[in-house]
């Protein structure tokens, strides 16, 4: 199995180590509630060095990227970022993915569970069209940490050698934290404030300890899978293997805004427009539960006793005090307020379409 | 209160005491740590309800995963312990007491003798540990 190279250094603070998609990963240090709340209210630390981190270099990187993602990257500019769907011919999903803007090409940001099928990919379309660009799969020899929650810009100010106030959500700028050339992004995956940095390998676990230590007054507690799933159900965000797979495609994911249906050709582009024209026949929801009871994935969901969808993420959501998940549903439940039952261990308990996000932080 | 007999056990977790023709049921203290102590939520069948031995009878929540709880002998439900459905912490917190879950009023009292005594038990779990 994979570890990080914060693996030590969990095992050594008492983590619960758990396998995720080939990387032994802490699935909590103490506890999840009491990590989930950390970030809600003051800082949690994340090890996310099992996603990928890949580098597009070449005189045509962005022509390939641009030929392989939904969203348009040809038009960001150095410094930003974007999210954006890579898919099959068919448009089914085969990853999501956070890109950075470099001023030489581009770092893309796949699951740790895609990074080879994403690599796969490029590379095949490299070939295809001839493009002089290089795929540079870094996963190894940098490291990525999440700090995020309202105290994280006040941490990571004190470690940091410039100013970070101004650096906006999805943007990206070199700088360095606690003496280590590093570059750091606001981006996130909690609902939160909050930062992503990425910096040599052999220097993660340094970072890491003058992020704890900075974070120390503030009450930044390390946090791990556990609590990172909770806060991102909470936030409404996807997450491949659950409402994203190769079955789904991006519209019906309601991730339409990341889909530029009017740029030049990307794999999946025809069999999207035809989605589009079509109509979707489900919907992404969020829900919550109006009974006492925590929905899972696989959960039938039930509308007057016939099944209208299923769970694909569920949990209780410590925020809301309450069951809550997401599903697809037949489009025509998908209206928030809709009553709607979930089916958990063979026996019905009611729930309600909500707003998604089910948490968003006051601003 | 009856006098209660020594509790019994069932290689899922829960404990089962005898008292007079009724079977208290919970879960024990090494499976509250196993879920690192982080219930919340309780799912309970309702009080007349049928329950079988060795099938589930209610579902505990972790924050990401569900348990089911299983029936230490047959019977139908005399009671339920109301207070860990408003607060499911009590299950963690006293597992032995304030955390009961149900009562049996049993069918068939030879039942108990087919779970383990707590030595038998304590054995189970330290070869579970070790996987």
């Amino acid at each position: 199995m994979n570890g990080t190279p914060l693996r030590p250094w969990h095992a050594e603070h008492g983590a619960r180590l758990v396998d995720f998609a080939g990387w032994e990963m802490p699935l909590y240090f103490s506890a999840i509630l009491e990590e989930h709340h950390a970030v809600r209210h003051a800082a949690g630390l994340f090890d996310i060095c099992h996603m990928g981190r890949l580098r597009l270099r070449g005189p045509r990187a962005t022509d390939l990227l641009q030929a392989a993602v939904t969203n348009d990257v040809a038009r960001l500019v150095p410094g930003r970022a974007c999210y954006a769907l890579l898919c099959t011919a068919s448009g089914g999903i085969v990853d999501d993915l956070i890109i950075y803007r470099e001023d030489e090409g581009f770092l893309a940001i796949p699951n740790a569970s895609n990074r080879e099928a994403v690599v796969a990919a490029l590379e095949r379309l490299r070939e295809e069209g001839g493009w002089d660009a290089e795929i540079l799969d870094q996963t190894a020899a940098l490291g990525m940490v999440a700090l995020q929650g309202p105290a994280s810009l006040i941490i990571l100010q004190k470690i940091a050698g410039a100013p970070l106030d101004d650096l906006r959500r999805f943007a990206i700028r070199p700088a360095a934290v606690a003496g280590i050339e590093c570059l750091v992004a606001r981006t996130g995956y909690t609902g939160e404030n909050g930062f992503e940095v990425i910096g040599p390998a052999e220097r993660t676990l340094e970072l890491w300890q003058a992020m704890l230590a900075a974070g120390d007054a503030e009450g930044i507690r390390p946090a791990g899978l556990g609590a990172r799933d909770s806060l991102r159900i909470e936030a409404g965000y996807p997450l491949y293997g659950h409402e994203l797979t190769l079955e789904t495609d991006p519209l019906t994911a309601g991730l339409e805004r990341f889909v530029k249906l009017d740029k030049t050709d990307f794999l999946g582009k025809a069999a999207l427009l035809k989605v589009k024209e079509r109509g979707l026949a489900r919907a992404l929801i969020a829900f919550e539960m109006t009974q006492r009871a925590v929905p899972r994935q696989g959960c039938v969901i039930e509308r007057g006793g016939a099944a209208v969808g299923e769970v694909t993420s569920g949990l209780f959501s410590p925020t809301l005090n309450k069951g809550v998940g997401m599903g697809y549903v037949e489009s025509r439940c998908a209206a928030p307020g809709v009553e709607i039952a979930v089916r958990i261990h063979n026996k019905v308990f009611g729930a309600r379409v909500a707003a998604r996000p089910l948490y968003r932080r006051e601003a | 209160m009856p006098n209660s007999t020594p509790l019994r056990y069932m290689k899922s977790h829960e404990w089962a005491r005898i008292e007079g023709d009724l079977c208290v049921v919970g879960i024990t203290d090494f499976a509250v740590e196993q879920l690192n102590k982080e219930i919340v939520n309780v799912d309970l069948p309702e009080v007349g309800a049928a329950v079988r031995r060795n099938e589930p009878f209610g579902i505990l929540d972790a924050v990401k995963a569900a348990f089911d709880l299983y029936a230490p002998m047959s019977g139908t439900v005399a009671e339920i312990n109301t207070a860990i459905l408003d607060d499911p912490t009590l299950v963690a917190k006293s597992p032995y007491d304030d955390g009961w879950m149900i009562k049996i009023r049993v069918s068939d009292p030879a039942q108990a003798a087919d779970l383990l005594d707590a030595e038998t038990y304590q054995r189970h779990i330290e070869s579970e540990a070790r996987h």
